[in-house]
């Protein structure tokens, strides 16, 4: 149903990016994946041309090398164009102070790395209804 | 008193100087900073107790000898005085003796009785300078002889003088006779007087000569004293000088080696954080991947490789407890206390209770507690204590009996605590006391319990990383209290007491 919504997956460890494509697979979530190793390559597929205005959800790490999730977040948040894309923090880190820095920061969601994906399931597929139900994806998305 | 202080002398000299100056040698300034403190305290208390002890002795000595010599200066003063005052009395009296004559001759040549006015007077006065004469001579037996002589000539002087005043009266004239009788009185008079003066003037050049000398030998013996006490002085001002900058040279390491420590702790801290966050990586991994083969291709997978699969799971839990545990271990070293805030202890309890709230209704648990005090502290460290002591009522509890925790509360005065020591009896604690009903403890582990990793039961019978009451401990002792454990009496459970300073 989400098939125009892309999907962007923000992390440096290979082993978490195959087991998130993994559970995404077991759930039955189709929608096309790009992949960013680090924080710059996150940035520059958002503003890509080619895949501009098709990400509706990324799944972001935090502690990255190069530009780290926090930058990511903050930079993504402040764009006027892209502030709309719901973030959802993947982290190991279950720091209190963590997670309240990131959603002062605009992120929508905050997960702690689990051993078991149970929840992820639910959270990934009810953040891709947010655009069908905005109707139509936002700036010059026609 | 010069001999007993010449003895001092020359026992200063011989015994206490050489001792003195070994003694010295052995703090020569090269040695500093010396770390050995087996050598360094009792000698340097030496030092200060021999430094304060000679310089009082010196200080008295010298107050003692200035006293003596200011009390022997004032009698040789006196004596000296005494011999002038005699010398006068002396010459006054032959003056006097002048007088009466010059009263006489007046009265002979003019027959007149105003000229008998200084006779009488010195008729009078002569009386008065004899006696103070006497008494001025009377510890002098050779003076006081020759003052017999003088009072008899001058008696018999009198005797004619007054014989001629009577004759004269009666007009009858002076025979040349008698006035050589009375001349040779005179000259005897003037004779004796001399030779008592002359006396008396030897006694004076030798008083005077006896002063003087005193006094120069006095000056030398008190600059040399002087001389002496500054020296000591010096030989204690440089062996405190010494002293003094080995102990600031102790405090800086001392402090150095402080900070450092400090520093070192700190490093360690944040080295046990990384260790354990780190260590969980993997660890989530091993997890995830085992789950993942679990789910995923569990039709593949045979009885035994299944069973393998939940081993690592389990295994990998553990671990992950224990990590979770040394990550909460290694925090609770922050004892700092301007991080200490007023945390109420019923607040505390409440959070608990719905945190472990599953637990609880899982377990039938109950719990119950007095009104708890408001103390000073960090309050994390005391939900981490709370949730512990709780968590192990619950967890250590017979089969198929509801755990019931009571938390009581009284206000103990530091002397009750058991093995605290007298340097807090004065000190007033809270004491909160989680008693349970749970499976207890033979009294002989009571202490041991509280030692990290230490356990009481295996792994089948309750699961546990062994940290959970050693954390405890570390907690109360950060809040500078203490924590004790013990069976109940009679029945089966575990008494839990936790001080902590009011």
């Amino acid at each position: 149903m989400n098939k125009a919504i892309t999907i962007l997956i923000c992390d440096d460890d290979e082993d978490d990016v195959y087991l998130l494509k993994s559970v995404m697979e077991e759930c039955g979530i189709k929608n096309p994946i790009v992949y960013a190793k680090n924080g710059l390559e996150a940035i520059a597929n958002l503003n890509s041309p080619a895949l501009q205005n098709r990400i509706g959800l990324v799944l972001l790490d935090l502690n990255m090398p190069k530009m780290d999730g926090r930058e990511v977040l903050k930079a993504v948040k402040s764009d006027g164009l892209l502030r709309r894309i719901p973030i959802v923090i993947l982290t190991t880190s279950s720091a209190s102070e963590d997670i309240d820095n990131c959603y002062s920061m605009g992120a929508n969601c905050f997960i702690t790395k689990p051993a078991s994906y149970e929840n992820f399931n639910d959270t990934v597929k009810t953040l891709l209804k947010f655009w069908t139900q905005l109707s139509r994806l936002p700036v010059g998305a026609n | 008193m010069r001999t007993r202080a010449q003895k001092i002398k020359v026992w200063f000299l011989i015994r206490f100087l050489p001792k003195l100056g070994k003694y010295f040698h052995s703090f020569s300034g090269k040695k500093i900073p010396n770390l050995n403190p087996l050598y360094s305290v009792p000698s340097a208390l030496f030092t200060i107790i021999l430094a304060t002890f000679v310089s009082l002795l010196l200080l008295v000595f010298l107050s003692w000898v200035t006293f003596n010599h200011f009390e022997e200066m004032g009698k040789r003063t006196n004596d000296v005085a005494h011999s002038y005052q005699i010398r006068f009395l002396n010459k006054e009296l032959i003056k006097t003796l002048v007088d009466i004559e010059t009263g006489q001759r007046g009265f002979l040549l003019s027959h007149q009785e105003h000229f008998l006015g200084p006779y009488q007077q010195g008729l009078e006065n002569i009386k008065h300078y004899q006696s103070d004469l006497r008494a001025l001579v009377s510890d002098n037996d050779t003076q006081l002889k020759r003052l017999d002589s003088l009072d008899l000539f001058i008696k018999q002087r009198l005797i004619f003088i007054r014989g001629n005043i009577a004759r004269a009266k009666e007009n009858i004239p002076i025979d040349l006779k008698t006035l050589n009788f009375g001349k040779g009185y005179m000259d005897k008079i003037r004779a004796t007087s001399e030779r008592f003066d002359q006396q008396e003037k030897g006694y004076l050049e030798v008083r005077i000569e006896l002063q003087k000398s005193a006094d120069h030998n006095m000056s030398l013996y008190l600059l040399g004293l002087c001389g002496l006490a500054l020296a000591f002085l010096a030989v204690f001002f440089r062996l405190l000088y010494v002293e003094l900058s080995r102990r600031i040279g102790f405090q800086t390491e001392l402090e150095n080696k402080l900070s450092e420590l400090e520093r070192t702790n700190a490093e360690l801290e944040q080295f046990a954080y990384v260790a354990s966050h780190d260590l969980q990586e993997p660890l989530r991994k091993i997890r995830a991947f085992s789950e993942r083969l679990q789910v995923r291709h569990a039709p593949q997978l045979n009885e035994d490789a299944q069973n393998s699969l939940v081993k690592i799971s389990q295994s990998a839990m553990r671990m992950q407890n224990l990590i979770n545990d040394l990550l909460a271990f290694s925090k609770a070293t922050n004892r700092r206390e301007e991080n200490f805030e007023k945390v109420d202890l019923n607040e505390v309890l409440k959070n608990i209770r719905e945190e472990l709230s599953e637990r609880i209704v899982q377990k039938n648990a109950r719990i119950i507690s007095q009104p708890l005090p408001e103390v000073l502290g960090v309050r994390s460290q005391f939900e981490q204590l709370f949730t512990n002591l709780i968590s192990n009522s619950m967890k250590y509890c017979h089969e198929g009996v509801a755990p019931l925790v009571t938390i009581d509360y009284q206000q103990v005065a530091g002397g009750e605590i058991p093995n605290a020591g007298d340097l807090q009896s004065e000190n007033i604690y809270h004491r909160i006391t989680f008693i349970d009903n749970g499976i207890g403890f033979e009294p002989q582990y009571a202490e041991k319990i509280f030692v990290i990793f230490q356990r009481l039961h295996s792994r089948n019978e309750f699961e546990g990383t062994g940290i959970g009451l050693s954390l405890c401990r570390r907690i109360v002792t950060n809040h500078n209290g203490y924590i004790l454990a013990e069976p109940r009496q009679g029945e089966s459970g575990a008494i839990f007491h936790v001080y902590l300073p009011k």
